[in-house]
């Protein structure tokens, strides 16, 4: 009898097996390829990689030196990266916060700096968050925090701008209503959490404030991320604290291009410590700006 | 300003609230400029203007190069599928990094391990700017494959019937001075209607 019942559970599990309809290979979260049609799904990526990758700079190596002769001087040139990574950040940061001002300086470019080491530097020089110990270099909480900010991906924020030309016949914004300024989006993030050579840190992102630069010469800058305009809203009435009202029209020779910033603010925590590290993320949209006549009989 | 004024701007603005957004009626005159076209989503790129900030020309300039990236990327692939051959070429390099690379290869691989070799080109519908973070953007491009016939070996047609169309969303990173697509997302669609990269 108990013979009968496992080869019943064994025909059974081979039936199940031959019979099940095969996987969609479409998945909208994979990789598809337009020549063939064919998806890579999540769960069916696979680690190998074809020998003719395995190029310089196709395929990440961990490089691990057999006799580390001296940490001190890793622990220096970790320490000089940070340091040119933090220092490009906030140049950078600088110039993109100056740029959004009206009465910009002269015309430069605002480079990102060079970014933090990567897990292949430092797994190449074992530094260890935890433990430690004279062979092992120990990263800061404040190094591991800044590089798993780095790593951070925050959310898309568009440039939220109400009411919508879209709602109206004459699809455009009307010089003289107030218009309604907003983030768009996902404006938290987290708690999340990345282990950074070691050591874990968690992160908590929040829109901390908006500019936008409306296009016709003027700067709007506000704490927060705004408020949101709905159809609830009463027609013509003033945003409580983002918003703004175009005194002269774009059309008919095009439209203002609006220039929205998001400064998200990360708190890091690592072992007990913590800090705030801003992150700007920039985003344009172009919007039509007519007059509205109206006529009184 | 005369006493009655107060009470004409106050009627005027709310007509003009409810017609901006479409919530009552009568509708009031048309407005006074024509009625223009709908801003392009596709990948145009808008020329400098005279109020163009130090930010809004770096963007610009980055996505033109995102997008440049992306195209050539796209381009090398379709010639190395031509040839049947899965090699990491300077170009595919130059234009291609982390996983999309590695996406790139496993498909050329697949013609080079079947011995295919495809004729015609992809075609990329349209691509739409999605997002600009200073070192990685987002571009969402709408890519045709139906025109691409596959051959074996012995010059038979292969050609897959499937959908061959999709919404790529591409992360595409700078690396150095270079601008490279690093990512990618698909979702196979029947047309590209209502896409923001559809034409």
């Amino acid at each position: 009898m108990r013979f009968m019942r496992f080869a019943l559970a064994w025909i059974v599990a081979v039936l199940v097996v031959v019979v099940s309809p095969p996987t969609s290979s479409a998945d909208p979260r994979g990789r598809c390829n337009l020549r063939t049609g064919t998806c890579q799904v999540a769960s069916e990526r696979k680690a190998r990689l074809p020998a003719k990758e395995l190029e310089n700079g196709t395929r990440q190596t961990y490089r691990r030196s057999s006799a580390r002769s001296d940490p001190d001087a890793e622990r220096a040139e970790f320490d000089a990266r940070m340091k040119a990574y933090a220092d490009g950040r906030d140049r950078y940061y600088a110039c993109v916060q100056a740029s959004m001002a009206v009465s910009a300086g002269p015309q430069t470019l605002c480079s990102p700096g060079p970014p933090p080491p990567d897990d292949v530097f430092l797994q190449g020089r074992g530094f260890n968050g935890v433990g430690g110990g004279p062979a092992a270099p120990l990263i800061t909480p404040g190094q591991a925090g800044a590089i798993a900010v780095a790593r951070l991906r925050l959310p898309t924020v568009a440039p939220g701008i109400g009411p919508s030309p879209d709602l109206n016949r004459w699809n455009m914004a009307a010089v003289g209503y107030p218009l309604w300024l907003w983030a768009d989006g996902p404006t938290q993030v987290g708690p999340v959490s990345d282990s950074v050579a070691g050591l874990s840190v968690s992160l908590q992102a929040k829109v901390s404030s908006l500019t936008f630069r409306m296009g016709d010469g003027t700067v709007v800058t506000c704490q927060g991320d705004g408020d949101e305009w709905t159809k609830s809203v009463e027609p013509g009435a003033k945003a409580p604290t983002c918003g703004h009202t175009y005194t002269k029209a774009s059309l008919p020779k095009g439209t203002y291009t609006v220039t929205a910033l998001t400064n998200w603010a990360v708190t890091w925590t690592a072992n007990g410590q913590s800090g705030v590290i801003n992150v700007p993320a920039v985003q344009t949209t172009e919007l039509p700006v007519g007059e509205l006549q109206v006529l009184v009989r | 300003m005369a006493r009655g004024v107060p009470g004409f701007v106050r009627i005027g603005a709310a007509l003009a609230g409810c017609a901006l957004v479409a919530a009552c009626t009568p509708d009031p005159a048309p407005p006074a400029t024509p009625t223009p076209a709908p801003p392009s989503t596709t990948s145009a790129t808008p020329s400098a203007t005279p109020t163009e900030t130090d930010i809004e020309r770096q963007q610009r300039l980055d996505f033109e190069a995102a997008e440049n990236a992306y195209r050539a990327s796209i381009s090398e692939q379709d010639r190395l599928a031509r040839l049947g051959t899965a090699t990491a070429t300077p170009e595919l390099k130059r234009t291609s990094a982390d996983e999309y690379l590695k996406f790139a290869l496993a498909g050329l691989e697949e013609f080079e391990d079947a011995g295919w070799r495809s004729q015609g080109d992809s075609t990329i519908v349209g691509v739409s700017r999605r997002g600009w973070q200073g070192r990685r953007i987002g571009l969402t491009a709408c890519e045709d494959g139906s025109s691409i016939k596959i051959r074996d070996k012995s010059g038979r047609d292969v050609t897959p019937d499937v959908g061959r169309k999709f919404v790529q969303d591409l992360t595409v990173s700078r690396f150095g001075d270079l601008w490279k697509v690093s990512d990618i997302k698909s979702k196979p669609v029947n047309d590209f209607k209502g896409a923001p990269c559809g034409s």
